[in-house]
């Protein structure tokens, strides 16, 4: 069950090890391996595969962001990088155990967890987490379990929007834009991207045409961005159903919006677009049956979700209108007495990932569930131990943004270690431990083993990949690739 | 057939070598030889000047972000929304912040000078 292969024999000078091997990572190393010529770094990744959100958050109609994988690689090619997959920091081996192999330790693991909707029906059939639907038409092993029920049209009902058909999201931010669009798209646009197959058909199936993308604020406080946006609205076969009253704006609300230009551009967009949009999914499914819609529903908080009595299965959602108080962008909402119900076969909540803690030693803030350091990434008064990405700044952010922090991370690692000199035993000493406690790991070229299985099952279905959702399977690609 | 006077110039005519002129985060100007075609992202990068082009050049990142030189930027042809929407995501955005990616060297822009942003964290949203 081992797979050991030359790591061990390997003795770079290592001085780094981080904690996971996605983008707050990989930058952090390729900061490290720009700027100076000796350093070796050790990168412990859960799965046996690299790249984290990238891989498992990114949707895969976007391969144009997965562009940065071309980097990615170059740094895991480096001789001077190692990655040890299939190996959980906390699980298999613990943050003490690292600090005492390596001079300086990288917590990037990002953020695992779902911040959660706490109201009734929540756990009911039919509700799944952003985060779930996500990590499962992206391969994820984790969720592959998950099985979203998406061909809804079993009960036709005579409500408008009807349930069967409806899809409710709530939060608006680029998360809940991308699975609006992967439940609306035009299946041929998705074909032959790296979505699973198993997704793929259960897209095909899917009865959902109209979906209502809630927002407890105004659009002056939605946190997604004007290219998501505005993907949505140019998509095919699809229309946008926005109120015209929620786009007059007051005087101070223009004030506040022409003071911020990406601000003023995602708000105009909004608005030209309502003014020439359908004002309810009614209206949508009356003109035309074959036509999708996905309607943009401001200052409305769930309270709960309304599920069947006897199947447990989602049949809607119940909101309370909020009125919204303060300056513009930083309006509070305060409910109202006004609710109303969306009928609605599917909920996704999209409220945000949340990171967890995986190891005490670590100072931890329970209220941003983030690692607490100083701005420029060393944990608070831990010598030797960093943290970049989502775990430090908390769960928000494009790339761009993680590897503005990661390099800052990356700098201050090599300030810190240009000053000590220190060097440790490195994996050296983490080999012995995994063996011993029969923890077997994978390497760089069995990553690429998988991968380039994926691309030929890929090939085969005309499809760029088709990944290999479990691990088991992952580690049988790689065992393989040593008997080859 | 004779050439006319308004044909391209022939190609064995000597290549006119364009420059652009970086003005580096640390205040430092940086003069590079470029070719007509030659972006601003790539030639950056070629030039050991701190540009990252984490999408390659495709309009999916906002890594190659450079300020334009107020006279440069008024020849340059206007960004589209594809532009805009991903410079919206850069920090430190301003009236002439364009994607390097998408500035292509010809001769109306020689002697381009951009300045190449200093990443603050304080831009961050
Ligand atoms: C759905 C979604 C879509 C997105 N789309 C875009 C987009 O289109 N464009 C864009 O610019 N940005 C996008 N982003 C943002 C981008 O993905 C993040 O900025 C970035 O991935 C954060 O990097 P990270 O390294 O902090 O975390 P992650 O990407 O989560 O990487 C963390 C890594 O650590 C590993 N790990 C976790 N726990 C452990 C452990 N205990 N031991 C070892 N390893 C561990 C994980 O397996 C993972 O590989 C998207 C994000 C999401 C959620
Ligand atoms: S390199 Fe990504 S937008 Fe220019």
């Amino acid at each position: 069950q081992a797979i050991v292969r030359r790591g061990m024999a390997q003795a770079a000078s290592s001085q780094v090890a981080i904690v996971g091997a996605g983008p707050s990572a990989l930058y952090t190393a390729h900061h490290i391996l720009k700027n100076d010529s000796a350093v070796g770094i050790d990168l412990y990744e859960r799965l046996p595969v690299p790249y984290g959100l990238v891989r498992y958050g990114v949707a895969p109609d976007h391969p144009e962001v997965k562009n940065v994988e071309t980097t990615f690689d170059a740094v895991l090619r480096s001789s001077r990088v190692r990655l040890i997959g299939n190996v959980e920091v906390g699980r298999d081996i613990s943050v003490t155990d690292l600090r005492a192999a390596y001079p300086a330790v990288v917590l990037a693991y990002g953020a695992n967890r779902d911040q959660t909707l706490n109201i009734p029906g929540s756990q009911g059939r039919g509700v799944y987490s952003a985060r779930e639907f996500v990590g499962w038409y992206n391969g994820h092993p984790d969720f592959q379990a998950l099985r979203p029920a998406l061909n809804l049209a079993t009960a036709s009902v005579a409500a408008s929007p009807n349930p069967s058909n409806t899809a409710v999201i709530i939060g608006q931010g680029n998360v809940a834009l991308d699975v609006a669009r992967m439940l609306l798209s035009d299946l041929e646009s998705l074909r032959s991207t790296d979505i699973t197959s198993n997704a793929l058909a259960t897209l095909a199936s899917s009865s959902i045409r109209n979906v209502v993308i809630v927002g407890r604020r105004g659009p002056l406080e939605v946190a997604f961005t004007i290219k998501e946006l505005r993907e949505l609205v140019n998509l095919p076969n699809c229309r946008p159903v926005l109120e015209k009253p929620d786009f007059e704006l007051s005087r101070t609300e223009k004030q506040y919006i022409s003071d911020v230009r990406p601000r003023k551009r995602l708000t105009e967009l909004m608005v030209t677009t309502s003014q020439s949009c359908a004002s309810s999914l009614e209206t949508v499914e009356r003109t035309d049956e074959k036509t999708k819609a996905w309607q943009l529903l401001f200052r409305s908080s769930p309270v709960e979700i309304i599920l069947d009595p006897k199947t447990n299965h989602v049949q809607g959602v119940r909101l309370v209108r909020n009125e919204l108080s303060g300056e513009p962008g930083q309006r509070q909402a305060r409910p109202t007495s006004e609710i109303i119900e969306i009928p609605a076969g599917a909920v996704f909540p999209s409220i945000g990932y949340q990171g967890v803690s995986i190891d005490e030693t670590i100072p931890f803030d329970p209220a941003t569930h983030t690692i607490k350091t100083d701005s420029n990434g060393r944990v608070t008064g831990q010598p030797g131990m960093y943290a970049c990405g989502w775990i430090k700044r908390g769960p928000r952010g494009v790339i761009l943004a993680t590897m503005t922090d990661a390099f800052q991370t990356g700098q201050s690692i090599l300030e810190d270690l240009q000053k000590s000199g220190d060097t440790g035993p490195g994996f050296s000493a983490i080999c012995p431990l995994l063996l011993s406690r029969g923890v077997g790991w994978t390497n760089y070229e069995q990553w690429k083993a998988i991968e380039r299985f994926e691309v030929e099952q890929g090939s085969r279905l005309s499809k760029v990949a088709e990944k290999v959702t479990s691990v088991k399977e992952m580690l049988a690609i790689t065992q393989t690739c040593l008997i080859d | 057939a004779a050439p006319s006077s308004s044909a391209p110039a022939a190609p064995f005519a000597p290549k006119q070598k364009l420059h652009v002129h970086y003005i580096l985060p640390s205040g430092a100007k940086k003069t590079c030889e470029a070719k007509v075609g030659d972006n601003l992202m790539d030639l950056a990068i070629n030039n050991n000047i701190d540009i990252e082009g984490a999408c390659g050049g495709v309009v999916a990142c906002s890594t190659c972000h450079v300020v334009v030189h107020p006279e440069f930027f008024k020849k340059l042809k206007p960004a589209d929304d594809e532009e805009l929407d991903m410079l919206d995501l850069a920090f430190g955005l301003t009236e002439s912040s364009r994607l390097g990616c998408q500035i292509k060297m010809s001769q109306e822009i020689n002697n381009i000078i951009v300045a190449v942003p200093l990443e603050t964290r304080d831009a961050r949203g």
